[in-house]
């Protein structure tokens, strides 16, 4: 007769207590790798958001300037927020008379990004003086009706827009150029107590369009500066230096723990290439 | 024990699942935004050396509209230059340059279209046509 050892109950009880343990530390292992993961994600997703901002402010607003015709492009309106002429490209000017304008929308076609549509977008139209008077300088002009079909010098095919000029009665170029521009305004806003980076169309007085979210509250700062870097008003500007201060999308939660929503900055100082 | 390896293996995967991705996806956007930056300030510096460069010679033989490339200059295998003036109007001319940053087979990464308007006058009393930039003379292409 062969004797059997077995397990008495005090070891399968001691080995149970030990595994229980042994899996609780490897669960809670596993959700703080997990947690560790998801936020690390969502700390991406507004890396990249504060990426796309910068991205979009640098496009948009490079190239801003200043003449002593139109004055400044932009104006900072309160905090977090400004008013700016959003450029929609160059148009050439193959022809003007009187409060008719003739493009030829072939030229220049790489430059442009839409036509100009009336009621909406303005137009700056460049004025190279002669002889007589050096003007060097852009005339403001709105668009009262147009795109419609026109026909510029040479029998080209063009597009005919009706202006209303701003404060000057002097002589245009027969053949010069307009950057056209819709009023447009950044401006950070909340949205059901959600910080968010949105834009309007002045002229057509639309609702605020969400760009890109959500920000922190004051997370979006505009400062005008000056060549030797101090803040200034708009005219005197040669430079803006933007603040961004961004939210992760939500908290996360796996487990016991949680992550709360963190905060990731950009500051960053762009040169404006149109001023003097 | 095994419950205890299976774990950790899994912990790992998720490391190496997660974390992997992620770290690539941002190092990839990082280098993307740098060369971006690269591209642009390449372009910028081009046409503040063509403005003061070669072009007003050939400038007041053209008629508006007209345009004239210029050879194209590679600063290394991978980014590429090129140059092109067009007149606009009887005074203004445009001088565009457009630079493009390629990878090893080719492709385009990132480019950057400029251009920069720009003026010839004769001054009192000189024979050579001076060259000016215009108000306002920076444009970027939407293209």
């Amino acid at each position: 007769m062969t004797m059997r050892r077995g397990v008495t109950l005090i070891e399968l009880l001691v080995a149970v207590v030990v595994a229980m343990v042994l899996l609780t530390m490897a669960i809670r292992v596993q959700a703080t790798v997990e947690r560790t993961g998801r936020s690390r994600l969502e700390r991406l997703g507004a890396t990249a958001s504060l990426r796309a901002a910068a991205k979009l402010v640098r496009w948009e607003w490079a190239g801003f300037g200043f003449d002593s015709m139109a004055g400044a492009d932009f104006a900072v309106t309160g905090a977090g927020r400004v008013s700016y002429r959003g450029q929609s490209g160059l148009l050439a000017v193959c022809h003007v008379s009187g409060d008719t304008l003739f493009v030829d929308p072939a030229r220049l076609a790489a430059w442009r990004h839409r036509l100009p549509i009336a009621g909406r977008d303005s137009l700056l139209v460049y004025l190279p003086g002669d002889s007589a008077i050096g003007i060097d300088a852009w005339l403001p002009a709105s668009v009262v009706s147009g795109p419609d079909p026109g026909v510029c010098p040479g029998g080209i095919a063009g597009i005919r827009y009706r202006v209303a000029w701003t404060a000057y009665a002097g002589p245009v170029a027969e053949q010069t150029v307009a950057r056209s521009y819709e009023p447009l305004e950044l401006r950070a806003y909340n949205s059901a107590g959600s910080w968010q980076l949105g834009q309007v169309g002045l002229a057509s007085g639309g609702v605020v369009q969400p760009a890109l979210g959500p920000l922190a509250a004051g997370g979006f700062e505009i400062l005008p500066v000056n060549g030797a870097g101090v803040v200034t008003g708009a005219t005197g500007a040669t430079g803006l230096e933007i603040r961004l201060r961004m939210l992760t999308g939500r908290e996360t939660a796996v487990g016991p723990g949680r992550v709360p929503r963190m905060e990731d900055s950009l500051g960053f100082r762009m040169r404006l290439e149109n001023v003097p | 024990m095994i419950v205890v390896a299976l774990s950790l293996l899994a912990g790992l995967a998720l490391v190496v699942g997660i974390g992997a991705p992620a770290a690539s996806a941002e190092l990839r956007a990082g280098r993307m935004a740098f060369t971006e930056l690269v591209v642009r300030q390449a372009a910028e510096g081009e046409l503040a050396r063509w403005f003061e460069g070669d072009w007003a010679a050939a400038a007041p033989a053209m008629l508006p509209g007209e345009g004239q490339s210029f050879p194209s200059d590679s600063v290394d295998a991978r980014t590429v230059v090129e140059r092109r003036l067009v007149r606009v109007s009887p005074t203004l001319w445009m001088l565009q340059v457009r630079v493009v940053e390629r990878d090893l087979t080719a492709r385009d990464l990132a480019a950057s279209y400029q251009a920069l308007l720009v003026g010839l006058r004769r001054e009192a009393g000189d024979s050579v046509l001076t060259r000016y930039r215009i108000a306002r003379p920076w444009v970027q292409a939407h293209q």
